[in-house]
């Protein structure tokens, strides 16, 4: 059985002639986390964008190994949370599952109660603390059947009890054979079981 | 079908509580009319009467250049966009939704009220249902254009006049279309043409507008 999901083969990205990063080679393989680290500017949301195809890359090529429809099979947590600030956590979250052409609303309360945020579940997003925005965001994970979490900076604005919560929630994950793809400023250290840390932005000064 | 009927509940949900209102538009025709009427108050009834259906088509511009920005930008700003990038096999469809969730919001109001004000301005009842009719044909080919420069203009900060600079020269042909068949109709001269030829441009821009859009947002995201 293939367990490996994507492929990056050679990859770098260049903008306006500066070259972001170069020589990125690396696969995403079922029940491993990986960990991309670097600086800030050292291209590590850039990575993230390419292997979803929203981003070119000037070189290289990112190989989907997986059969039909893998795209709506990955959650995609960006910088930008993609909530909408007038609508409540569950509107958000149904709108997500609906999105993904999936209809668990059991998911959504389980998602709810693993993040605590089941209280805040029909408060308008614009009511809500950064890292409460965070944990919704990080509830898209949970509400869809996916094979590959692709994360940009999760432990960003989360208290060490939410980083717990998505640590244990990660780990569970993993061993179900999912698979993590996730950005740090530092490399992870005994976070997961199957960890891979790889640097990006060594060429950006060049 | 799901993601497809999602956005335009969303859509709607959401405009609904920025506090825009379904008489919003309904109002800015009105207004519109009332400027036109003052400033043309000089001219006989009988000529007013024959320049109705223009102003109304002016006006339905007008209203549809004022909303065109929100069709991309906040799904721009907040994230959404990427998402729905990220799902490029169903992209096409989703800015369908989006075109469509617009029209529904900035025009429909407006084709089901134009008809009748034009009733009460003493307009005859077949240059009315003409006119309901080229609105009908005529104002989703203007969301599907207005779509085409919102998405090129996406992730500019301010984007608002160049849209309508880039928009409303591409608008002449609808407004030309609409109100020759509008006219046509008021001096009981035939129609269908013009409203074969607005059925045709509606159905181009169909097809080809999602495909447009879906490349300019991802050069603009890229």
């Amino acid at each position: 059985m293939n367990t490996s999901l994507i492929k990056i083969n050679n990859l770098a990205v260049s903008r306006n002639d500066n070259l972001i990063f170069s020589n990125i080679s690396f696969e995403v393989i079922k029940s491993y986390a990986i960990n991309i680290f670097g600086g800030n500017g050292s291209g590590k949301t850039t990575l993230l964008k390419t292997m979803i195809g929203i981003t070119e890359p000037s070189n290289g090529r990112v190989e989907n190994l997986n059969t039909g429809e893998f795209h709506e099979k990955i959650v995609y947590v960006g910088h930008k949370s993609g909530l909408k600030k007038d609508l409540t956590v569950t509107e958000n979250l149904l709108f997500f599952q609906n999105f993904c052409n999936e209809g668990n609303q059991s998911l959504i309360q389980k998602a709810l109660e693993a993040y605590k945020m089941s209280p805040y579940k029909d408060t308008p997003i614009k009511f809500l603390s950064h890292g409460q925005k965070k944990r919704v965001c990080l509830m898209k994970t949970l509400i869809t059947n996916s094979l590959l979490w692709i994360i940009d900076e999760p432990y960003s604005s989360l208290d060490d009890d939410a980083v717990e919560i998505f640590n244990s929630l990660a780990r569970n994950y993993l061993k179900n054979g999912g698979a993590l793809v996730l950005t740090n400023h530092k490399p992870l250290e005994n976070t997961f079981e199957k960890l891979l840390n790889i640097e990006v932005g060594n060429h950006a000064s060049l | 079908m799901r993601p497809f009927s999602s956005i335009i509940l969303r859509e709607i949900i959401l405009t609904k509580r920025s506090g825009y209102e379904t008489f919003f538009p309904i109002m800015y025709l009105f207004i519109i009319m009332v400027f036109f009427s003052i400033s043309l108050g000089y001219v006989e009834t009988i000529i007013m009467k024959e320049l109705i259906p223009f102003m109304i088509w002016i006006a339905c511009l007008l209203i549809c250049v004022l909303n065109l920005e929100n069709i991309f930008k906040d799904d721009y700003d907040d994230g959404t966009l990427e998402i729905f990038l990220m799902n490029y096999n169903n992209l096409e469809i989703n800015i369908l939704a989006k075109v469509l969730s617009h029209w529904l919001i900035s025009n429909v109001p407006i084709i089901l009220v134009a008809p009748l004000i034009s009733l009460i301005l003493g307009i005859d009842g077949q240059t009315a249902l003409v006119l309901f009719i080229s609105l009908a044909i005529g104002t989703p080919t203007l969301s599907l254009i207005g779509s085409i420069a919102a998405a090129l203009t996406v992730s500019l900060k301010k984007n608002k006049i160049l849209i309508s600079v880039i928009v409303l020269p591409l608008y002449i042909p609808i407004l030309i279309f609409g109100t020759s068949a509008v006219n046509n109709a008021y001096f009981q001269l035939g129609y269908m043409t013009e409203l074969y030829l607005m059925g045709i441009m509606f159905m181009i821009f169909l097809l080809i507008t999602p495909s447009i859009c879906a490349k300019s947002l991802k050069i603009s995201l890229d």
